[in-house]
């Protein structure tokens, strides 16, 4: 009987339906509605199409994440991108970093653009490069970084040569609300940061980070330097002078469709060993102040014709003083600024092709000269300066069209046109292919071009009586093809293997033109080839968040039939995370990097290659998720290794690099 | 470097490749939008009820139960380690896509999907019934329509109206359209399209369907210059919409879970999004009546609900 | 303590309401369960057929969706009226619930339909719809069923390969088909004809697979032979059809008349 009953009431529920009660179900059924409405309104799909996966582009792309810095300990940006397979990280005498990217490495490191959020950052028109101030760009700020190895012509210009690495830093969602942090470590190392980010109900948001970092730098061992070697009165023996002190404030600010953003860095900083390797005290000093300011807006014509614009002003300025010999001090600065706009068009012809097309303008100046000498480095006179104040305009046109005909092939075909008053046009294509022959198995393939422009320095260099600059000089050209294999043979597995050959032409090198005079030239050509071999397995289950990622890289450059110098022929990353549970992970990293030769006229023996081993312990969303801490210690074995220093400074010995090191960190969100 | 070395080394690549072999788990990863829309709800019920009749594991994550969310997809992937997440909702989907890690993919209850960035191993069931048969039964219940208007967002529903345009002309309905920005521009827009149609077609844009004052200034727009609303959910019905053809929500969840079947099948092919295959139909004889509209009888044992005058 | 009572309250409320209905000296009832149909408002439903039938002699119509639900009202009751397709008919007499037909239901003179499995024109053999999507309306069991027979014993193996996608409404599954959302459908004659006129292109691109036997549209059953009280009510069944309100009814029913088994 009961189940009868129990049975009927379901029956009984509509029997004793009545009007009214239908009617609230009726209006009860519209909120429901409605309510799924505004849950899918709140859903605008921001990404641009045009973002490409990591898989599918043509590009050879590394992307480290800000889980990755965290777990890495990085302390600045160059213990981020020695981990990516491709790059090397070495020592200059000035005091800032060589970016060596496959196999080919200079002083300046110009033939690698550095991008800000996709604001390039070569703001040094004097001497070219990015490496200046950003070489050691504090990480507490950034959400990922984007390494794109190969040539970068066809769409940014000028300098984006052997790789493009761009930095993307948090924005107001990213922050929502305060995050600070701090860091100590050896070297009297100490860094403190604080940024606030929020979004407003108005369409307004705000980002602001503020970031101080203070170090005394490794006290590497010198042992001689030029004075010494003669006999005269030095330093020498000594340590390394690599104080730093830099503030970075950077902002992002945005209203409906107009965002304005832009950082300030001054970086005070001593030397390795001088511009005239004469090791030095604190007072060789180099003071460098940058910014960039950038106003842009998105227009949406139709949801698939959309408009960026933008204006941008970039400044630098150097004021360096630098000891020449025991009592001699020179000063040297400039100011330089770039001044353009660019505008872009993104239209999606349909979901399988999309092709952007820009122009772009700007103005370069350089003045400000600064140029000053004598024994006293309080009490400089007036020196002829060494260099031109100096106008510059160019403009760039692009076109790119990314088009997948098939499900599983993309092709992508661009090309860029830029053309400078003072050394004429250059034209740079990029083509290449996507094809995922199957499923989770790619091969890509890809042709560019790109240039490098002449910096100031190269093109106006005067009153310098052993070097001379040339106002002829054409732009360094490069040629690169490449192919190879990206695959996903398990999941959580991802493998990739790349060959790669560059032909670097009409290289500005210093000629020598008479006894002891030499000047800038377009002159000699480099072939760099290699294979850079990539692999990370993440775990799940019990082990999720752990990870194993190895990179091998097997490089050979040859100038004239000699293999460049300088540079290793193989690197190895083998870096290992496991994660105890959702807030502890351990770290470890080892960088193995073969010897590195020396030219041909060097007798010295090749700098033996070494294996380091770093180590870290991270504590993740502690306390509420408001505390990070970590703590890493470089170089655990305090294995002693060096950086060569080129063979011009064969008599100085080679550069010898931190022993063991700590670095301490504590992050906090409110 | 040779390029013969390369080879070698490619050759020995593939051979660890192949030897790693292909596991295919078969945990599927629910990722529910927010659990408390009846519809979202509805969905995930009887998707569930399938996949597990079928020996699937299940786990799910309702975003709107966590306050960082990302992090707790990111983690929840890495513990179950699912062979295919399953997103209901257009915040699920954006979320996960960025996750699978080669994973399978399938989405359902995502308004105008062609409005999202389809990455590659994604499926998904559409929100909306294919227009193309849409039309065909608004044809079939009311023959004597031919011009009909309706309100959209370019955000939400361009991609949905172009072809609701396209699968009209080709049975000879001519479609007035208006596109909006945002609520506010609704009483305009429709005065001026009212005039110039026959028949008022509600589709699900939630720039239009912002909220309950949007939908009474629609039905009182529509009741004043006398023309039928015909409307994409039977929720309408009782504000006066005469006939209502709507996506069965139980029927999607219940075809996501076919589709995951075959899927695992190998029987679907990459990038296929199916419309939704159930359809709701219901009159509302009372407005019918009085706005004496052609009806046609024949199609009356198709209609899933009647609903009277009498309240 | 609040919260305990109120939900006390409610239950209460329900439990009382239920009994009193289950008991009240209402009736007899008209028992429906055919989820071969594809009327899914049973509120409209129930709403229709008794506006008619207390009008016709004061009888109740009680539609259910369950059958589980529908099979206990049987088992409980004698002396009302069952409506219910001839294939659960046969299924509860194999149960020894001794059913008879009393009525059949017509539709354009017609009281036997058959069952179309439908597939695209490239889908040239029944053999093909292993491991796809094979869409019907009503319950997976019926459809399974139906199936069964139309691929008869040399193909009935293919069954377990077979997904079978539960829709609303047999004009779903027919177009479930056109869209690309099943390989094959089933579902009666009459909605392809439909088909015919709703969607003419999609109609010319199906073709048969095979069909099943004929089985009548919908059955009105008693449990023992018709004493006069449900002669009553049967009579005021058949008569529904003469009245505008009563064929509208039936129409929801996806029938238009009843006629007695000879």
């Amino acid at each position: 009987m009961n189940k009868y009953v129990y049975n009927l009431l379901f029956g009984v529920l509509i029997l004793n339906s009545n009007a009214s009660a239908e009617t609230s179900a009726a209006n009860n059924d519209l909120e429901k509605e409605l309510a799924y409405l505004a849950a899918e309104r709140q859903v605008v799909v921001t990404a641009s199409k045009m973002e490409e996966h990591v898989d599918k582009t043509i590009a050879t792309t590394t992307v480290i994440t800000q889980d990755d810095i965290a777990h890495i300990g990085a302390r600045n940006l160059l213990d981020v991108l020695r981990l990516v397979p491709g790059i090397g990280i070495t020592q200059t005498q000035f005091g800032w970093r060589e970016i060596e990217v496959r196999g080919v490495k200079t002083v300046l490191s110009e033939k690698v653009q550095i991008m800000l959020n996709g604001h390039p950052l070569d703001h040094n028109l004097q001497n070219a490069g990015s490496a200046w101030v950003y070489d050691d760009l504090p990480v507490d700020t950034i959400k990922r970084v984007e390494v794109v190895r190969g040539p970068g012509s066809a769409l940014y210009g000028a300098n984006a040569f052997l790789a493009v690495i761009n930095i993307i830093t948090q924005n107001a969602k990213d922050l929502n609300g305060v995050q600070t942090s701090a860091g100590w470590g050896s070297f009297d190392t100490q860094q403190y940061r604080a940024s606030w980010g929020k979004q407003f109900d108005n369409t307004a948001e705000a980002a602001l980070h503020f970031n101080f970092t203070d170090t005394n730098g490794i006290n590497s061992p010198i042992p001689a330097d030029s004075s010494s070697i003669q006999g005269l009165s030095s330093s020498a023996p000594g340590k390394s002078q690599l104080t730093e002190g830099r503030y970075d404030l950077e902002w992002q600010l945005g209203y409906q469709d107009f965002k304005l953003d832009g950082r300030y860095i001054n970086k005070k900083m001593g030397t390795f060993f001088g511009a005239a390797t004469i090791l030095s005290d604190d007072r060789t000093q180099q003071d460098y102040n940058d910014y960039f300011l950038r106003l842009s807006r998105a227009w949406k014509i139709k949801d698939d014709f959309t408009i960026d614009t933008q204006i941008f002003h970039d400044f630098y300025s150097a004021d360096n003083r630098w000891q020449l010999a025991q009592n001699q001090f020179t000063r040297s600065g400039f100011q330089d600024m770039r001044t353009g706009g660019e505008i872009q068009a993104n239209y999606h012809i349909s979901d399988a092709q999309a092709v952007i097309a820009g122009f772009s303008y700007a103005k370069e100046q350089q003045g400000n000269l600064i140029d000053e000498l004598g024994p006293d480095p309080e009490h400089l006179i007036p020196a002829p300066s060494i260099t031109e104040e100096r106008t510059r305009k160019h403009w760039g046109l692009y076109i790119e069209d990314v088009w997948d005909p098939l499900k599983n092939l993309r092709l992508t075909l661009g090309a860029r046109y830029d053309r400078y008053n003072d050394f004429g046009g250059t034209f740079n294509p990029r083509m290449g292919f996507n094809w995922e022959f199957i499923r989770n198995y790619s091969l890509k393939f890809s042709y560019g071009t790109a240039y490098r422009a002449p910096a100031f320095g190269e093109l106006g260099l005067v009153n310098n009586p052993v070097l001379l600059g040339n106002s002829s000089l054409k732009p360094e050209e490069v040629k690169t093809f490449e192919t190879g294999i990206v695959a996903h043979p398990v999941a959580s597995l991802t493998t990739q293997a790349i060959y790669y050959h560059s032909a670097i032409n009409q290289i500005i090198s210093q000629v020598p033109i008479q006894t002891a005079i030499s000047r800038y030239d377009n002159s000699g050509s480099v072939i760099a080839e290699g294979v850079e071999l990539e692999a990370r397995y993440d775990f799940e289950g019990s082990l999720q968040g752990s990870y194993l990622s190895a990179n091998h890289v097997l490089q050979h450059s040859v100038q004239l039939g000699q293999q460049l110098a300088d540079v290793p022929r193989h690197r190895t990353n083998l870096t290992a995370n496991l994660a105890f549970d959702n807030t502890w992970s351990s770290f470890a990293h080892v960088l193995i990097k073969g010897n590195t030769l020396r030219s041909l006229s060097d007798a010295r023996n090749e700098v033996p290659g070494y294996a380091l081993l770093d180590v870290g312990l991270l504590g993740k969303n502690m306390f509420g998720r408001k505390v990070d801490i970590s703590f890493n210690v470089y170089n655990l074995f305090d294995k002693r290794y060096y950086d060569p220093a080129p063979t011009s400074l064969s008599f100085i010995g080679d550069y010898q690099m931190p022993g063991r090191a700590f670095f301490g960190h504590v992050s906090l969100r409110f | 470097m040779k390029i013969r070395n390369f080879c070698k080394v490619l050759i020995l690549l593939t051979v660890f490749w192949i030897s790693a072999g292909f596991a295919q788990p078969s945990k599927i990863l629910i990722v529910n939008s927010d659990n408390s829309v009846y519809r979202y709800q509805t969905i995930a019920t009887e998707f569930k009820k399938i996949i597990q009749q079928n020996a699937y594991q299940v786990a799910e994550l309702n975003l709107n139960s966590h306050a960082d969310a990302e992090t707790e997809l990111k983690q929840l992937i890495q513990q179950e380690n699912p062979g295919l997440i399953y997103t209901i909702g257009t915040k699920a989907y954006l979320l996960a896509r960025d996750y699978t890690h080669n994973r399978k993919l399938l989405f359902s209850a995502a308004i105008n999907w062609r409005r999202l960035d389809i990455a590659e191993g994604t499926y998904g069931v559409a929100n909306e019934l294919a227009s193309a048969q849409e039309i065909s039964l608004l044809r079939y219940f009311l023959p004597s329509i031919k011009t009909i208007g309706l309100l959209y967002s370019d955000k939400f529903s361009r991609e949905y109206v172009e072809s609701i345009k396209k699968d009209a002309l080709s049975v000879g309905i001519n479609v007035v359209t208006k596109a909006i920005n945002e609520d506010k521009e609704i009483g305009d827009a429709l005065n001026g399209l009212l005039p110039k149609i026959e028949l008022f077609w509600i589709i699900s844009d939630p720039v239009v369907l912002s909220n309950k004052e949007s939908v009474k200034t629609i039905f009182q727009s529509a009741q004043q210059q006398k023309k039928p609303v015909y409307a994409y959910s039977d929720v309408y019905i009782e504000q006066g919409a005469v006939l209502a053809v709507s996506a069965d929500s139980d029927t999607i969840g219940r075809q996501s879970a076919s589709f995951v079947l075959m899927m695992d099948k190998d029987k679907v092919s990459e990038g296929t999004v199916q419309s939704p295959a159930g359809s709701t139909i219901t009159l509302n004889k009372c407005v019918l009546d009085a706005l004496r509209l052609n009806f046609n009888k024949d199609a009356l044992d198709s209609i899933n609900k009647v609903v009277g005058c009498e309240k | 303590m609040k919260r305990i009572l109120s939900v006390l309250f409610i239950f209460s409320v329900f439990v009382t309401g239920a009994y009193r209905s289950a008991y009240a000296d209402e009736g007899p009832f008209i028992y429906f369960y055919n989820p071969e149909t594809n009327i899914n408002n049973f509120a409209s439903l129930k709403r229709g057929f008794d506006v008619y039938l207390v009008d016709h002699g004061g009888y109740l119509f009680q539609p259910f969706d369950i059958k589980e639900t529908f099979e206990s009202a049987i088992q409980g009751k004698k002396g009302d009226v069952y409506l219910l397709s001839n294939w659960h008919l046969k299924a509860l007499q194999q149960k020894n619930i001794p059913l008879k037909i009393a009525l059949v239901g017509t539709s354009k003179g017609n009281t036997m339909q058959r069952k179309v499995l439908s597939a695209k024109k490239d889908i040239t053999d029944v053999s093909m719809l292993k491991n796809t999507v094979v869409a019907g309306a009503g319950s997976e069991e019926y459809i399974q069923s139906v199936l069964k027979q139309i691929l008869g014993k040399d193909q009935e193996a293919l069954l377990k390969d077979i997904k079978i996608l539960i829709v609303p409404k047999d004009i779903d599954a027919i177009m479930a088909v056109g869209f690309g959302m099943a390989t094959a459908a089933i579902s009666a004659e009459s909605s392809l004809e439909k088909l015919a006129m709703i969607n003419p292109n999609q109609h010319r691109e199906l073709h048969s697979l095979g069909v099943s036997e004929k089985d009548y549209f919908l059955i009105a059953a008693t449990l023992k032979k018709p004493d006069q009280k449900e002669e009553q009510l049967l009579e005021v069944l058949r008569k529904m059809p003469d009245a505008d309100a009563g064929e509208e009814n039936l129409r929801m029913l996806g029938i238009d008349g009843w006629r007695a088994l000879q």
